[in-house]
């Protein structure tokens, strides 16, 4: 996604019981994979399940002829490492402070009381938390970067599918309420799932949301709420009740967060649901 | 220091820290598998290869993120395989781009190769899988081939089948679920004939 926050449809436990098969074997496409792995992080008991279900899928790899890659392919992936440096945990960096620190107060504390040693193991404990904090937030900020690589290879991923030529776009122009506002609409065939990103929107209070709306015969059916980031743009993953194709026209409108059940705000992009010709 | 037997997740917890050689230990009892299912996926040595070597460098980046109260970190690893491999193989099929089919002259099994016992080990979950795949129901086995080998999707192999989604993903379930009975119960057989 492109910043913004994503709001996906949530999927109950008992859905997740019949999908959890086809995730550990690989057989939902990567759009799918995302709300079952926002599920999964989220529940334990689904956590659980689909853990039991990997497991067994990851004796397959088994299954397959044997083959040995190529002898130079380790030399490759070696060299290539070399060449990507890690941000590296520290070994062990609390003993090393835990141990200036001991040798400063052991010479400090032999000759004392018992109740200085006190004092002293009490410094000790705050001194052993506050190096477990300082690992934490290095474990973090690795995650973190970690994360970010990720999302930015999602990234990839996702403007290479949208530029197939197979995937159909539909473009949303703003209305007068947001002049300057445009979307596209993305999805393959005849699909109930596809993916709306838009730019050039304002970013709203934290009140509220922009709504997409998918219109057939005058009905209106929400395709999902979202936000935008700071330069204004945002992607949302869309699943609608019938094919994308059933539908004439769609729109965003502003609601209030969590979404309505139908359009009550102003309505800042519109578009039929037409084929993308390319840019004027 | 003596790194060969250590354990998957000591290796691991070492390339979290920057440790190639424990890089290049998980590559020796890994590599093969990987490079194997991708080939088995692809049909072609070249994407098998850069599979391969895609996985090994988003295991030296992201080693940090595997939580050993999570799973097995062979499950982890396959599963980024997997993943990437039939992500790349959708990826063809969506753009037109035909598969090539490498025909392997032959299965070749390092009889000497970097951990003769690590090799010996993965001979034997071999023979358990392909026996327990066998032994499996029809359909049950043709899902879990179809998904797992061949890469569809579950709406792919409904229609494919002409089966309800529903058929399909149930048949999975239970696939799964006959194959760890299975896989149990030949370990169980052999471990008593022994």
């Amino acid at each position: 996604m492109i910043n913004g926050r994503r709001h996906q449809p949530m999927i109950s436990c008992e859905d997740m019981g019949e999908i959890l098969a086809p995730y550990a074997l690989g057989a939902l496409d990567i759009l799918d994979r995302k709300p079952v792995e926002a599920h999964i992080q989220a529940c334990l008991p689904c956590a659980q399940l689909a853990r039991e279900y990997q497991e067994i899928a990851s004796s397959l790899p088994y299954g397959v002829p044997l083959l040995d890659p190529p002898a130079d392919l380790k030399e490759k992936v070696m060299g290539q490492i070399a060449m990507q440096p890690q941000t590296p945990l520290p070994t062990t960096p609390a003993p090393s402070r835990w141990q200036r620190f001991w040798s400063s107060l052991d010479a400090l504390l032999r000759p004392r009381a018992v109740g200085i040693a006190l004092v002293g193991a009490v410094a000790v404990l705050a001194l052993t938390i506050w190096v477990i904090a300082l690992e934490t937030d290095l474990n973090s900020e690795r995650t973190a970067s970690q994360t970010l690589a990720e999302n930015l290879r999602q990234q990839q991923q996702t403007w290479a599918w949208a530029l197939l030529p197979a995937v159909r776009k539909y473009t949303l122009g703003g209305t007068d309420a947001a002049p300057r506002a445009w979307g596209t609409m993305l999805f393959e065939g005849t699909s109930q799932q596809g993916m709306l990103v838009v730019a050039d929107m304002a970013p709203l209070s934290g009140d509220k949301v922009y709504q997409l709306w998918l219109v057939q015969d005058n009905q209106r059916t929400s395709g999902g709420t979202f936000a935008v980031d700071t330069s204004g743009r945002a992607q949302l993953r869309v699943w609608a009740p019938q094919p994308l194709t059933a539908y004439q026209s769609m729109g965003v409108t502003i609601e209030p967060v969590g979404g309505s059940p139908g359009p009550t705000g102003p309505r800042v992009l519109r578009g039929p649901m037409q084929p993308w010709t390319g840019p004027n | 220091m003596e790194y060969t037997p250590l354990p998957d997740q000591d290796l691991v917890a070492r390339i979290a820290q920057g440790d190639r050689e424990a890089l290049g230990l998980i590559y020796d009892r890994y590599a093969r598998v990987i490079y194997s299912v991708s080939f088995r996926l692809l049909g072609d040595r070249g994407a098998a290869e850069e599979i391969t070597q895609d996985v090994f460098l988003s295991l030296w980046l992201r080693a940090g993120t595997y939580q050993t109260d999570k799973g097995k970190f062979s499950t982890w690893l396959f599963s980024i395989a997997h993943n990437r491999a039939v992500d790349a193989l959708r990826r063809r099929r969506r753009e037109g781009t035909p598969t090539p089919i490498d025909t392997p002259d032959m299965e070749r099994i390092a009889a000497n190769g970097p951990d003769p016992a690590q090799q010996s080990a993965i001979m034997t979950d071999r023979r358990l899988v392909q026996q327990a795949l066998v032994k499996l129901p029809d359909p049950q086995r043709e899902v879990l081939v179809m998904a797992y080998y061949q890469g569809l999707t579950q709406v792919e192999i409904a229609n494919r089948l002409s089966a309800p989604l529903g058929t399909v993903k149930t048949r999975m379930r239970l696939g799964l679920l006959k194959l760890k009975e299975m896989l149990k119960s030949i370990n169980d057989e052999e471990n008593r004939t022994q």
